[in-house]
């Protein structure tokens, strides 16, 4: 069975919950780990300077490493490991380039322009709102389960951190994130300073609903949002599921030939 | 290949081949003013993506620069993306309608 992305973050929390006693990462029972749970858990097992308990099994363990830099994959490339985006922008750039050799260049998961401006859209969200220190991706190609997960996580100021600098209040975190998928601007407010961030995020989640049929998680301060099986749900999280930043995963089937992102799609 | 010759840019060169985050299209920008003649071609040869954000800047800076700018080797998918911004049209919101529940 596969695990939607929520119940991977949820796995993330759980793990991280765990360390808070133990003072460590106990991955021993766990048979597979997705980029939704690893990349949070990565960062944060970095952050925190935690040991790691890695999992019994030898598959799951191979693939912890592959993903966490330890090992090198030499089998076919499907996947991109603990990848930090660099803080200055044109190396940012360079190595977005890198990201899409590494998949392919969107071959089969909807087409270079579909794919690209996906990723696209993420990163520069990244660079021009969340004011990191840290962000990183991380990707998988399933060939056996035919899709692709790809997350994105920044431990800037979150989606309520920008929405507040622009001076604009909502009630919970929860309405911040549900405002900027919406596509919400407050360019027509007074603020010289607008978040923005809803209109990545916006044409993205329309994508990923309309051409891809696809799931999407947002995770930002004490609020999250999650586009499953075409419908959406909003929730205010409770103390063990918070994150610091903003965390955005997204799953879709492949194979998808070229999507066509110039109908309209995009404006 | 130098990223700079004359009156010439190559893009490619001086950024990446995907041109993606609105800063670096800024970082464009400035080293177009710092040739010196008052006409800058803009070579895209190789380019094979661009974001929203970095052609919208692109097109901004375009408008006012002090410099005539103009563009050669422009792949099919950058005049695609080119023209859905200059369309312009009023920015539609979303609207969504989603379940709310506590974690």
């Amino acid at each position: 069975m596969n695990l939607n992305l929520l119940d991977n973050y949820k796995k993330f929390c759980d793990i991280r919950e765990n360390s808070i006693n133990t003072k460590k990462i106990d991955l021993s029972n766990e048979t597979f780990l997705y980029p939704t749970t690893l990349l949070p858990l990565i960062n944060y097992q970095k952050g925190n300077k935690l040991d790691c308990i890695k999992p019994k099994s030898d598959k799951t363990k191979d693939y912890f490493d592959i993903m966490n830099n330890l090992q090198t994959n030499s089998k076919q490339k499907t996947s991109i490991p603990f990848t930090e985006l660099p803080k200055d922008s044109i190396e940012g750039n360079k190595k977005i380039a890198e990201i899409f050799e590494l998949l392919g260049d969107g071959k089969n998961v909807g087409g270079e322009n579909a794919f690209k401006y996906m990723v696209n859209e993420m990163v520069t969200n990244i660079y021009e709102h969340s004011k990191f220190n840290n962000a990183y991706t991380m990707a998988q190609k399933y060939p056996n389960k035919q899709f692709l997960e790809v997350c994105f996580y920044d431990d800037g100021i979150g989606i309520p951190g920008s929405f507040k600098k622009a001076k604009i209040e909502f009630d919970s975190d929860k309405e911040t994130i549900m405002k900027a998928v919406e596509g919400t601007s407050t360019k027509e407010t007074t603020s010289t300073e607008s978040p923005k961030r809803g209109y990545g995020l916006s044409r993205n989640l329309k994508l990923i609903k309309d051409k891809f049929n696809g799931e999407m998680l947002i995770v930002s301060n004490s609020g999250a949002f999650h586009l499953h099986e075409q419908k959406q749900y909003k929730y205010d999280l409770s103390k063990k599921y918070i994150l610091a930043g903003t965390l955005v995963s997204y799953r879709y089937k492949f194979p998808v030939m070229d999507v066509n992102i110039y109908d309209g799609s995009i404006e | 290949m130098m990223a700079l010759s004359n009156n010439q840019i190559r893009i490619k060169d001086l950024l990446s081949e995907d041109l993606a985050i609105r800063d670096t299209a800024k970082y464009l920008f400035k080293q177009i003013n710092t040739i010196k003649t008052p006409k800058v071609i803009v070579d895209f040869k190789g380019i094979k993506s661009i974001s929203r954000s970095f052609a919208q800047e692109y097109l901004q800076n375009k408008e006012i620069v002090s410099k005539s700018i103009s563009e050669k080797n422009v792949p099919e998918t950058v005049k695609k993306m080119f023209c859905a911004i200059e369309i312009n049209k009023p920015k539609h919101n979303l609207k969504l309608k989603a379940i709310s529940l506590n974690l």
